[in-house]
């Protein structure tokens, strides 16, 4: 029974409250993508908030933690910031702690990372041949942390029949019900 | 609120807003704390060699070998917003080919409830200390710092370089032989 | 769900387990108050003692009390039945009510007919 009750729900709604959902549903998806570009704007970073994937830099961030990234251009890279930078033929972004920091007189930077947890620094990460990063490489760095807030993608990281069931459920959630 | 699910649902939306509400006063009484502490920092014999960086370009590089004292008592950075810090000795200075380089030479993570006094006497430094060239040698202006990264529980996460600093005078000679 | 429901023992389903209207009012205020209440007294003990997993520790007290007294439907909350207005009584009650109006009026006066001979 419960689960086909959103069926009925349907079919008791006519044509304008089917209209409103269907704007409803357009409405929500539109104001999380304004969001996101407005924070683009702001942070001046192509990613402002990042989820932690991995554990190199425990014990300060785990797994499913948030970081609000900034990518200001006149911001220098320092070392002991966590930087988070792209390496080509990666797919995703890598949170990471300046180790070294080379700056010439032209300000052409060149830096070092390395993962608190992992015992040596990331030249076995980057790409072959590559042996500094460079401020095109950088997508942001960490300003603001909060724990747990992203827990959810991990979730939906490792079990994909999670992310679609979540999916689905949502969209016939906002579709059907009706305030 | 007519069954039992739907209060379950609507406390648990509640808790998790008080928690957010919290964690952001929280954040909001420790935003303004400097963290500042005095550090005090000496070092041991300095001496310097002329090697190649396998580890980079394999071009012969300066690297430098310090041993280091260090006094500080970091304990009253720790309010209840801070989950760790991560110390790190950062040696700074300028050569001719960069007008900033930055390296750090040791780190350290000090958790909630660890020791927060640190006393190291003729300690050795945790990362190689390659110059990017050979701008070591004679270099009469290197100056150490101790700086520590804040990791609270949810907010920034500040940078601050400790209050003290030593300077570092390399010998005008390489010194030959292994180590 | 329903089949489960089905093979409860009489003596069990009729146990009530609905809160009236200014039941779930109140219990609604009761947990919002409570938990806000502990909130505070946390706030106040975490930044007194400088840890803030204590201030959690207490709110997760108050979240846990306000559980049991508000998720599960105590006779409380069903101290104010709901007035219904009493049953009008019908005039005839003998007589069958009239068939719904279904637009056709031939069939309707058909009945009529019938009833007539009745």
């Amino acid at each position: 029974m419960g689960a086909l009750d959103f069926l009925d729900d349907v079919r008791r709604m006519n044509k304008r409250q089917l209209y409103y959902q269907v704007l409803n549903f357009g409405m929500i998806v539109s104001s999380a993508l304004m969001i996101w570009k407005g924070l683009m704007v702001v942070t001046g970073s192509e990613s402002p908030i990042v989820v932690v994937l991995s554990g190199s830099m425990e014990p300060a961030f785990h797994r499913g933690d948030l970081l609000l990234l900034t990518n200001y251009k006149e911001e220098p890279i320092r070392v002991g910031e966590i930087v988070v930078f792209k390496i080509e033929g990666r797919d995703i972004p890598i949170v990471h702690r300046v180790l070294k920091v080379h700056e010439k007189v032209d300000g052409k930077i060149k830096f070092l990372t390395k993962g608190d947890n992992n015992s040596v620094d990331d030249r076995g990460l980057y790409a072959k041949g590559q042996l500094w990063l460079e401020k095109k490489d950088v997508v942001g760095r960490a300003k603001a942390y909060l724990p747990y807030a992203g827990i959810v993608t991990i979730l939906m990281n490792d079990y994909p029949k999670f992310k679609y069931a979540i999916l689905a459920f949502l969209g016939i959630f906002v579709l059907t019900h009706r305030e | 609120m007519n069954s039992f699910t739907s209060r379950l649902n609507s406390l648990f939306a509640f808790t998790l807003s008080v928690m957010a509400a919290l964690t952001f006063g929280c954040f909001l009484t420790t935003v303004f704390n400097d963290n500042l502490r005095p550090v005090e920092l000496s070092v041991g014999k300095v001496s310097v060699k002329n090697v190649p960086d396998y580890s980079a370009d394999r071009d012969k590089s300066d690297l430098g070998f310090i041993t280091f004292d260090l006094f500080t008592d970091l304990s009253p950075i720790f309010n209840w917003n801070v989950k760790q810090l991560f110390l790190y000795l950062t040696a700074e200075y300028e050569t001719k080919d960069h007008t900033l380089n930055q390296v750090v030479l040791w780190d350290k993570i000090i958790e909630r409830g660890d020791n927060t006094i640190l006393d190291l006497r003729k300690a050795n430094t945790k990362y190689y200390f390659w110059d990017y060239g050979n701008g070591l040698k004679g270099n009469q202006n290197v100056t150490l710092t101790l700086s520590w990264n804040v990791i609270p529980n949810a907010g920034t996460l500040p940078k601050v370089r400790g209050f003290g600093s030593h300077k570092i005078v390399f010998p005008e000679q390489y010194t030959a032989g292994r180590f | 769900m329903n089949y489960i429901e089905s093979l409860l023992p009489e003596s069990i389903k009729s146990i009530p387990t609905h809160m009236d209207f200014d039941g779930q009012r109140r219990a609604e205020r009761y947990f919002q108050v409570i938990i806000v209440l502990y909130a505070i007294v946390g706030f106040v003990w975490g930044y007194a003692t400088q840890s803030f997993s204590q201030t959690l520790y207490i709110l997760f007290a108050g979240v846990f009390l306000s559980s049991v007294l508000t998720l599960v439907p105590w006779k409380m909350y069903r101290s104010q039945p709901l007035q219904w207005q009493p049953a009008r009584v019908e005039q005839d009650s003998a007589t069958p009510s009239p068939p719904a109006v279904t637009g056709n009026p031939g069939s309707q006066s058909k009945s009529k007919k019938k009833k007539i001979k009745e």
